[in-house]
């Protein structure tokens, strides 16, 4: 008997030592928070990256609700104080007198996106072997509308940069990026957004090209134009009208259309509530 | 007798089968403070040879793609120090030939005068060169894709200094005197070496002790210059005028450590 119990209780031992080389354990650690079911506010900082004939930086901010721990709906909103033509358009308009087609360098001035968001992969950091961090990475993507606007001067014109409106375009924006938890309320953001928006450019400042044309030749005094479209949008003295609408009946003169991608770089600070 | 008996043999069982347990503490040692475990791809004391391919991200006006070669060592796990070698396959982009196809006449029409204008910048292509590099690697993670294949990773910045060999080939500056157009592929054209400097940082992905996948974007700064107020009739006039100028690369490539 007493040899049987001593065969029974080292058997196992036995066998674990035998097997210990191929066993494979999973260890289940309990995350110390959850976003699941909480809010979190971010402040973004964003530049884009991929300027050809624009250049747009600016601020963003996104609400989000985290529905599960890896599914939240968003609803983004970004205003790009920064939004012109990029120095290569501006310089082949100064130097060989060529700009790109209006729908290739349609700036985009501000947007509101609604969306959702999946961050189907976690992990952890640590920072020299010292701080260890969770890490979260997600895709989001959304619809929504842009509000686009068209260069009318160049930098080094008199009285500097001036703008048209072209109205606002529906958009879709796709995004890829990394959640860093720095607690359980703050979390660092890095994101990759494109925002996609149509360009078709017929109009600026509610003005045709014909409207434009009209502008550019009598100034304030021009007639026959279209409703909604006046000759003071384009400044507020004679000149300034007729520059700007001389740049605009240029630029609406060829119509084009394109579909744009503005890339652009997100970084930012999250509070969880 | 027979109960002292049992009672040291079940004490001996007992010990012979708790002994699998005390043996596995000696052989990975002391538990680690939670959340704080070792990384599993060491790279301290060795070498590591490296191939990256990539393409240039700014340059409207070139067309940039090659690789780089880096040898470098890791003294410990966060800095390592090397040669990055370099080498591109470069030309100039259809934005620049759509550019060269409705450039302003060299000549005024209505006086026969030759006009004068400003050299395009950005326009340098990066064909080779060498530089000395520092990489360092603060950041070190895992990830788990599928909840079952566990990915590390080490985020790194990057900086360094050398020289490469530039051509510049003008986008709008014929090289031959005249005042027609400029003939196809008649433009001014150099090749110098100048000093460049980079900064950069990417991500490497470990598949094991040896190996190694990386991401990364770098950017060369270096003097560039470009000529302003040029006859356009006239190859070699005009003044030079300095900028730093920028190119910007993105490469994926991989990584064996010896």
């Amino acid at each position: 008997m007493r040899l049987l119990l001593a065969v029974v209780l080292l058997a196992p031992a036995a066998l674990a030592q035998e097997d210990r080389e191929v066993q494979r354990v999973h260890v289940v650690e309990r995350r110390p928070f959850s976003e699941a079911n909480r809010a979190e506010l971010t402040l973004f900082g964003l530049g884009q990256v991929n300027p050809h004939f624009t250049v747009h930086a600016g601020v963003g901010v996104e609400l989000s609700y985290h529905l599960r721990e890896n599914l939240a709906a968003l609803v983004s909103v970004s205003y790009n104080a920064v939004a012109h033509q990029s120095a290569l358009t501006e310089e082949l308009a100064a130097k060989v007198d060529q700009q790109p087609l209006a729908a290739s360098a349609l700036l985009l001035e501000a947007d509101a996106l609604a969306g959702l968001e999946l961050m189907p992969i976690y992990g952890k950091i640590s920072l020299f072997d010292r701080t260890i961090l969770r890490l979260g990475l997600y895709v989001n993507a959304g619809l929504g509308v842009a509000k686009t606007r068209l260069q009318l001067r160049p930098s080094d014109a008199v009285g500097g940069r001036s703008f048209g409106d072209t109205g606002y375009r529906p958009e879709a924006g796709l995004g890829l990026g990394a959640r860093i938890f720095a607690g359980e309320r703050f979390t660092f953001r890095l994101e990759l957004r494109d925002r996609v928006y149509s360009a078709y450019v017929s109009k600026v400042n509610g003005c045709s090209a014909q409207d434009a044309r009209a502008i550019r030749g009598s100034g304030s005094g021009a007639t026959g134009l279209t409703p909604g479209c006046s000759p003071s949008s384009f400044g507020g003295s004679e000149e300034e009208m007729k520059s700007g609408a001389g740049s605009a009946a240029i630029q609406l003169g060829d119509p084009s259309s394109s579909v744009i991608n503005n890339i652009a770089f997100q970084g930012g600070v999250s509070w969880l509530f | 007798m027979e109960r002292p008996t049992l009672i040291v043999s079940l004490f001996t069982v007992v010990c012979a089968a708790v002994t699998p347990a005390r043996a596995d503490e000696a052989v990975y040692g002391p538990a680690a403070p939670p959340g704080v475990q070792g990384k599993l791809y060491q790279v301290s004391r060795r070498w590591e040879v490296g191939v990256a391919f990539g393409a240039s991200l700014n340059t409207s006006l070139v067309d940039q793609y090659g690789g780089i070669l880096s040898i470098s060592y890791h003294p410990n796990e966060w800095i390592d120090a090397g040669l990055d070698v370099l080498a591109n396959r470069t030309g100039v982009s259809s934005l620049s030939g759509q550019i060269r196809d409705r450039l302003p006449s060299r000549t005024n029409p209505g006086t026969g005068q030759p006009n004068t204008g400003d050299e395009i910048a950005g326009a340098d292509q990066m064909r080779g060169g060498a530089l000395v590099m520092a990489r360092i690697a603060p950041i070190y993670g895992k990830l788990n894709l599928a909840a079952e294949l566990p990915v590390h990773f080490q985020v790194f910045l990057l900086g360094g200094a050398g020289a490469a060999e530039f051509k510049h080939e003008s986008v709008n500056l014929c090289a031959t005197p005249g005042d027609g157009p400029c003939a196809p592929g008649d433009y001014q054209t150099t090749t110098s070496l100048k000093p460049v400097g980079e900064v950069g940082g990417g991500l490497r992905f470990y598949l094991g002790q040896h190996f190694s996948l990386r991401t990364e974007v770098r950017a060369f700064l270096y003097p560039a210059t470009v000529l302003r107020g040029a006859d356009l009739t006239e190859p070699g006039s005009g003044t030079s005028a300095r900028y730093l100028g920028l190119i910007t690369t993105l490469g994926l490539g991989a990584s064996a450590f010896f």
